[in-house]
């Protein structure tokens, strides 16, 4: 039968037989010495038991010394995070982190906004500036409204940006608050400065972007290809306006223009017809005085800067069928049009500033062409030489040609 | 007494007995026993864990027949001991003040 001491032994293996050979054998090895030297010392047995302490304490402090040796990294890193979730300070420091970074991030992206927004201006003025230099004649309103687009849109942009950027700065501002609070802790200098709403120049400067932008597309349609024509024509002439463009008739000069005048200045034919195209959404005013017709653009009845999206273009063309037995002249005064004509039989006087005009047929009449910077050609044949003359020949016209720095294009016939 | 407080005496206790000599886990348990109750403290996990500290060393010698198990202190754990000992001082300093605090009433 067993005694005590060993029955103490045995609940001791019990208890702690789960850890590895090696503690419970050195425990083992250090309790059944410790049992042996007291016996030899001639202890009682209660006397030795109690020495020993209760069982469960023994093997309880044994088994924290073996798991306080070989935690593992795993529960390491445990008892850390629990380490740092006690402290507060450190919650706060990441919280101020994570908020400091969100921060920076809408400031990022407030910023690449703004890039955009600035390389896109600078892109626009550049493409606008080059169209105007290097072919003035290309030059249109459409270019001019798409760059009030860009500013418009890239000052949105920036003003969207910053509206994130302000966002999120007041609710990191919030929460920094409300963690200072709730560790009764006044804000640092940083902080409050950090929180602090100040009204900054970029948004004065992007609001300035935003109205010019608007602007710009609200003026716009002003800035089309102005042109005037005025052709002397005979005073009785029977005039038509229509909507639709109809080709009956070969004798006619065809003018791509927008804003319209003509003057009529002869008295002895009895049928001219003119037909303005309208190809487009655009609106317009005829007004006939003194013998002159004023067609002017009045708008279209949408948001101007709902220009931008393609459908202003300014080819609305202008046909005058003119009458079998015309045979006066004919003045036509154009900025920045295309001027084509199909048959001109009669003299034919032309300013035209900035123009492209091509001649396609020319019979018997005198042409005389003022043109600045314009491209002409006839019959779409190319002549190189500047302050053409062409001499009469047989049946064919004389024509007067002023050029300043264009290429003059004629035919021989 | 504060379990910390306590278990840095235990150790200290341990390693000054040891400093006087190598002895063997019962022997020590008697020698403590003169001084302290050690009845609600296993010495045990004690030697262990100044085993694992490096401040103290086994080594086995035969005696009546059987190996046993005897304990002495390293250079490692005399240096603890000094260590401990400055500590104490400053204890025993402040349990001077404190007692002369309570006869001044």
């Amino acid at each position: 039968m067993m005694n005590k001491l060993d029955l103490y032994i045995n609940e001791l293996l019990q208890e702690i037989e789960d850890l590895p050979s090696q503690y419970t054998e050195d425990a083992l090895e250090y309790y059944k010495s410790f049992i042996l030297d007291a016996k030899e010392a001639k202890t009682p047995e209660e006397e030795i038991l109690l020495q020993l302490g209760s069982v469960v304490e023994v093997a309880n402090q044994i088994k924290l010394d073996y798991y306080l040796k070989n935690q593992n990294s795993v529960s390491r890193l445990f008892q850390k995070i629990f380490k740092i979730l006690k402290s507060s300070e450190i919650i706060e420091k990441s919280a101020s982190y994570f908020l400091a970074l969100l921060t920076f991030c809408s400031s990022l992206l407030m910023y690449l906004m703004s890039l955009i927004s600035y390389i896109s201006i600078i892109g626009w003025v550049a493409l606008l500036g080059r169209e105007y230099i290097i072919t003035p004649s290309n030059y249109s309103s459409t270019k001019l409204s798409l760059f009030g687009l860009a500013l418009l849109g890239g000052a949105l942009l920036a003003l969207l940006g910053y509206m994130f950027q302000k966002i999120s700065k007041l609710l990191s501002g919030y929460t920094i608050r409300l963690i200072r609070s709730k560790l009764h802790k006044e804000l640092t200098v940083k902080e409050e400065r950090r929180i602090k709403n100040r009204f900054p120049l970029i948004i004065a400067v992007y609001t300035g972007f935003l109205v010019v932008g608007f602007v710009i597309l609200l003026i716009t349609p002003m800035f089309r290809n102005a042109t005037s024509i005025w052709l002397s024509l005979p005073a009785k002439s029977y005039i038509l306006i229509e909507d639709d463009f109809k080709q009956e008739d070969v004798n006619r000069i065809d003018i791509n223009a927008v804003n319209v005048k003509i003057s009529i200045e002869y008295e002895d034919t009895d049928y001219i017809s003119v037909i303005y195209q309208k190809e487009n959404w655009m609106n317009y005013n005829t007004n006939l005085q003194n013998n002159t017709l004023y067609i002017s653009e009045t708008g279209n009845g949408k948001l101007p800067f709902m220009n931008f999206i393609g459908r202003h273009y300014s080819t609305n063309e202008l046909m005058i069928v003119l009458p079998d037995n015309f045979k006066e002249s004919i003045n036509i005064n154009t900025i920045g049009s295309i001027v084509e004509t199909q048959e001109i039989r009669e003299d034919f006087h032309l300013f035209a500033d900035t123009s492209l005009v091509n001649f396609n047929y020319i019979d018997t009449c005198n042409l005389n062409i003022n043109t600045v910077r314009g491209h002409i050609t006839i019959d779409n044949q190319e002549i190189e030489t500047n302050n053409y003359k062409w001499e009469e020949d047989s049946n064919i016209c004389l024509i007067e040609i002023n050029t300043v720095s264009g290429s003059v294009n004629g035919v021989n016939r | 007494m504060n379990i910390q407080m306590k278990k840095g005496l235990l150790d200290s206790l341990v390693l000054s007995i040891l400093n006087k000599g190598e002895t063997y886990g019962y022997q020590l348990t008697s020698d403590l026993k003169r001084i302290v109750n050690v009845t609600d403290t296993a010495l045990y996990p004690v030697l262990r864990r100044l085993q694992s500290q490096d401040y103290v060393t086994t080594f086995s010698k035969e005696y009546n027949g059987r190996l046993r198990k005897y304990y002495s202190i390293t250079s490692k754990g005399i240096k603890a001991l000094k260590a401990n000992l400055v500590e104490l001082n400053e204890v025993v300093k402040i349990i001077k003040y404190i007692e002369g605090g309570i006869n001044d009433e």
